[in-house]
């Protein structure tokens, strides 16, 4: 299923949620939607299932709309399925009468008794969680009740799969595992999914392309590769790539910082240019004798970390930037060298 | 465009204003005519003559002392009970706790008036404990007995809940200060708790102003009127100006009232910050070898207060006349032979269950839509409404039956329901749905959202989410809720006392009017039937219970069994 979000605005009040958001969704394509708290993701994802009316914009689905100028369809009469953060099983029915409650209240067809108890169990199958039908959520541990979440949602055969920072309640070690089985879950089953995410690793490692947000406005829609190599903008750098941003001036296509450092790069979003500063990321940060270059930096503190050091670098105007350097080359706090940045 | 069928908006429909102004008018309006009528001559003009006159009789200071007297000394027999036992069954290791625990929630399900009956002839000239005691019952010291048994349990189990919660740190703290054991709970555990226990004392005091049986069987009798008691004479003397003056006192009552609500809710919240959020069950205080003495001792209370007068009041079920001795041969079962004869006796207990289930059904429904509406909805008519609906609550009965003798004596509408079982009902519902409504409360606030929402994005439409998914989650509290409304409904005495009619007595009116009559025996045995039946009320809601988990497991089974037979075909 093909969904198409056009101009979509949510206000409370006077607070703009969400403010003309774009997104299209295709068939088959994993959208991470990335952001800090507050952005405005979640709120994007509730208007998508319909727990809240749009205050303007349209929301279409395989071309018929749904939601449109303060009126929108009911979630349960959306083609969605819906990962909830909690995982929102319900304590009174054991895991196979969860995933046939979607069957049982299907939207695109009547399935017999039969075909719902094999489809149900097929799903569980999927997920893992074939031997474990007869429990009740209360006896399931954190990974399986995620798994019998997802393997609910899928049930039905969504035409979108929503996902609410689904991994959020999990720790760290069965997070790496959950985010394979969503991803080879995705691929077995080609849904079409959004999923909401704070954590940018989720997002970089499992989507086919991410929707970048802050203060409900959409900051940058692309490939990881996109995002991470070429932020349109100052926040975006910050956010997911790690990205030093020098303070400087530019005129046209050369940058000028410290005392009269000159660099040359035309490819630099205007965005950078308006914010008067410049992004490179921390391995493009090379150390030089403090007279070989016009930005002077000392050292405030190393970390070693293993064929590589972290090195953190006060700028004359006290910015601080990180530098990724060879662990061999001899560092000290206090020290004061000129900085070149790499342009590639 | 087809998907577009349903739409929601928040905007009032007309039916939901309608069906709230109609509330608005139910419960509020019996108590502003009681208000105007206490300044209002039978014709209708603007008088104060009720208020000069009640101002100027002695008598009616006299009322003012008494009820001071009986409800304060109730209220501090009440909290010396509570916080004693609520110390012993949170802190200390004293064995068979569950036992006791139980044993001293018996006064909750027991009415205050079944329960005065039943020390009525524990304490009897000629009974046994009067012999050996002297205690005179009917006396102030009576009540504030009666009213102390009756009323520990609401205290004892806000006591134990707070006990449990105070960190165990803060007294270890104390202790490693060098405070000494009993020093730490007099300087640390009951000031933490007093906001608690004054807040529950204040509604011991509001409970036992509420009361009329008690004061009725015992004070009459005694010549101790108190203000709830004043208010029944004065409405049942049947003068010309009979309610007006009974409207005057009852104003008097309700600003009490009002004014222990307000200081109540005055003294809640505070000091919650250290509490922390999980009840602590370890022992904090061993009581080495006074464990038995001390186990010995709190069965010996319980047994006096709690199990001897209920098993006073079979005996005397069991006796021919009042004053024959409890013997083999005395025993009898004319008196229950002559309460199943009795139609009056008959009609009450079923007048009593229809009221029951229609109060029950009725504010069942008003609860969870009101309860829902303002959890879920946001609604700002049903958060209205809550503030209605709960506010006759605080009232005490009396009152509101006065309210509604004035409201209804003359048709409204066309519709004359005063003096027919309809008046009954529609106190019941005023007075109860604050119950239910709390209870609703409380399973919506713990109930995530996400429960309704997952069933929503599974395609459920409303019906099938009540159905499936909030009722069943939701059961427990709110059919704990309705459980407590039916008992109060069964057992109702207070606003029955002056609203019944002819044809319309109820459990609580018949045992009144035996006892009235001096049919102590006859009281005794009915109260036994109506205890009796209780229980097994109780027992049969168990069993249901038990059965539906057993249903519910079922599928559980079934699921397994299905998994088996696939693993062994693959």
């Amino acid at each position: 299923m093909i969904t198409s979000v056009r101009h979509l605005s949510m206000k409370f009040g006077d607070y703009r949620a969400l403010d003309d958001v774009n997104l299209d969704i295709g068939e088959g394509e994993f959208v991470a939607v990335l952001g800090p708290s507050g952005c405005g993701k979640t709120t994007l994802l509730r208007l998508l299932a319909g727990f809240f009316i749009p205050s303007a914009g349209t929301i279409s689905m395989n071309g018929s709309v749904v939601a449109e100028n303060g009126y929108g369809s009911s979630p349960n009469q959306r083609n969605i399925g819906m990962v909830f953060q909690s995982y929102a099983l319900w304590p009174h029915m054991t895991v196979f009468q969860q995933i046939l409650f979607p069957l049982r209240h299907s939207r695109i067809k009547t399935w017999t008794k039969k075909d719902m108890e094999e489809r149900a169990m097929e799903m569980l199958c999927l997920v893992g969680m074939g031997h474990l039908a007869g429990r009740y959520p209360s006896e399931l541990s954190g990974g399986q009740r995620q798994r019998v979440a997802l393997a609910r949602s899928l049930a039905d055969k969504p035409g979108l799969l929503l996902m609410d920072e689904p991994l959020s309640n999990l720790d760290a070690k069965l997070k790496i595992e959950m985010r394979k089985e969503i991803s080879r879950i995705h691929r077995e089953t080609h849904s079409s999914i959004l999923y909401v995410t704070h954590d940018q690793s989720e997002a970089m490692g499992m989507a086919d392309r991410i929707v970048i947000m802050k203060d409900g406005v959409v900051q940058q829609i692309g490939t990881p590769k996109e995002i991470f190599s070429n932020p349109a903008n100052p926040f975006v750098a910050q956010f997911v790539g790690q990205t030093n941003l020098i303070p400087g001036k530019w005129q046209d296509d050369c940058f000028i910082c410290g005392k009269g450092e000159v660099i040359r790069n035309r490819h630099v979003p205007h965005s950078f240019h308006k914010a008067d500063c410049y992004p490179v990321k921390p391995e493009q940060v090379n150390l030089v004798e403090a007279g070989q270059s016009g930005l002077l930096a000392t050292v405030e503190s190393t970390e070693y970390q293993g064929f590589r050091s972290k090195i953190l670098l006060a700028l004359e105007d006290h910015t601080v930037i990180e530098a990724l350097l060879d662990s061999r080359i001899p560092v000290k706090p206090g020290q004061t060298f000129g900085i070149k940045l790499e342009t590639a | 465009m087809s998907s577009m069928s349903s739409v929601r908006s928040r905007r009032l429909s007309i039916p939901a204003a309608g069906a709230g102004i109609l509330l608005f008018f139910v419960f509020t309006w019996p108590l502003v005519y009681l208000f105007s009528d206490g300044f209002k001559t039978p014709d209708g003009r603007f008088t104060l003559a009720y208020l000069v006159q009640l101002l100027g009789d002695p008598s009616f200071y006299r009322v003012i002392a008494n009820t001071i007297i009986v409800n304060t000394g109730g209220t501090l027999l009440a909290a010396s009970l509570g916080i004693l036992f609520a110390f012993l069954i949170a802190y200390t290791d004293l064995p068979c706790k569950p036992l006791i625990h139980n044993l001293l929630l018996v006064p909750l399900v027991i009415p205050g008036y079944i329960i005065t009956l039943a020390w009525m002839q524990t304490l009897g000239q000629g009974s046994l404990i009067y012999r050996l005691t002297h205690f005179p019952l009917y006396s102030h010291w009576g009540i504030i007995l009666i009213f102390g048994v009756c009323n520990y349990p609401l205290l004892y189990l806000l006591a134990l809940n707070n006990f449990r919660k105070i960190s165990r740190e803060l007294e270890q703290a104390a202790t490693v200060s060098g405070c000494r054991k009993w020093s730490v709970f007099f300087h640390v555990t009951l000031p933490l708790s007093a906001g608690i226990l004054i807040n529950a004392m204040l509604l011991i005091f509001l409970s036992c102003l509420d009361n009329f049986g008690t004061v009725a069987f015992i004070g009459i009798p005694a010549n101790i009127t108190v203000l709830s008691t004043d208010i029944y004479k004065a409405v049942t003397s049947f003068s010309h100006d009979s309610f007006g003056s009974a409207a005057i006192r009852a104003i008097f009552l309700s600003l009490i009232a009002f004014g222990l609500m307000w200081a109540s809710g005055r003294t809640t919240g505070g000091l919650h910050s250290v509490m922390a959020e999980k009840e602590d069950m370890s022992v904090r205080c061993s009581l080495g070898k006074f464990r038995i003495p001390l186990l010995c001792a709190a069965l010996l209370i319980l047994a006096l207060i709690n199990i001897m007068p209920l098993m006073t009041l079979v005996m005397t079920s069991l006796t021919k006349a009042m004053g024959v001795p409890f013997r083999p041969d005395t025993v009898t079962l004319a008196n229950f032979e002559k309460i199943f004869r009795n139609s009056k006796c008959l009609n009450g207990l079923k007048n009593s269950l229809v009221l029951a289930m229609g109060s029950v059904s009725v504010c069942a429904v008003l609860g969870i839509t009101v309860s829902y509406g303002t959890l879920r909805r946001k609604s700002k008519l049903c958060g209205i409404l809550q503030h209605l609906l709960t506010f006759p609550y605080s009232i005490p009965g009396i009152i509101l039956g006065l309210g509604l003798i004035l409201t209804f004596a003359k048709p409204v509408f066309g519709i004359s329901i005063y003096g027919s079982i309809w008046i009954l009902l529609l106190a019941y519902i005023i007075r109860f749905t604050a119950v239910i409504l709390r209870a609703c409360n409380s399973a919506f606030a713990t109930l995530d959202p996400a429960m309704e929402e997952a069933g929503m994005s599974c395609g459920a439409a409303a019906p099938s989410i009540w159905k499936q998914i909030i009722l069943p989650l939701t059961s427990a509290p709110v059919l704990s809720g309705m459980g407590l409304v039916f008992l109060s409904s069964l057992m109702e005495l207070t606003t029955s006392s002056i609203l019944w009619s002819a044809g319309s007595e109820t459990v609580g009116v018949v045992i009144f009017n035996f006892t009235s009559a001096g049919k102590t025996n006859m009281a005794s045995a009915y109260s036994t039937v109506i205890l009796l039946l209780a229980a097994i009320g109780f027992g049969l809601l168990k069993l249901s219970g038990w059965l539906a988990e057993w249903v519910r497991v079922r599928p559980a089974v079934r699921a397994a069994c299905f998994t088996n037979e696939r693993s062994m075909q693959s």
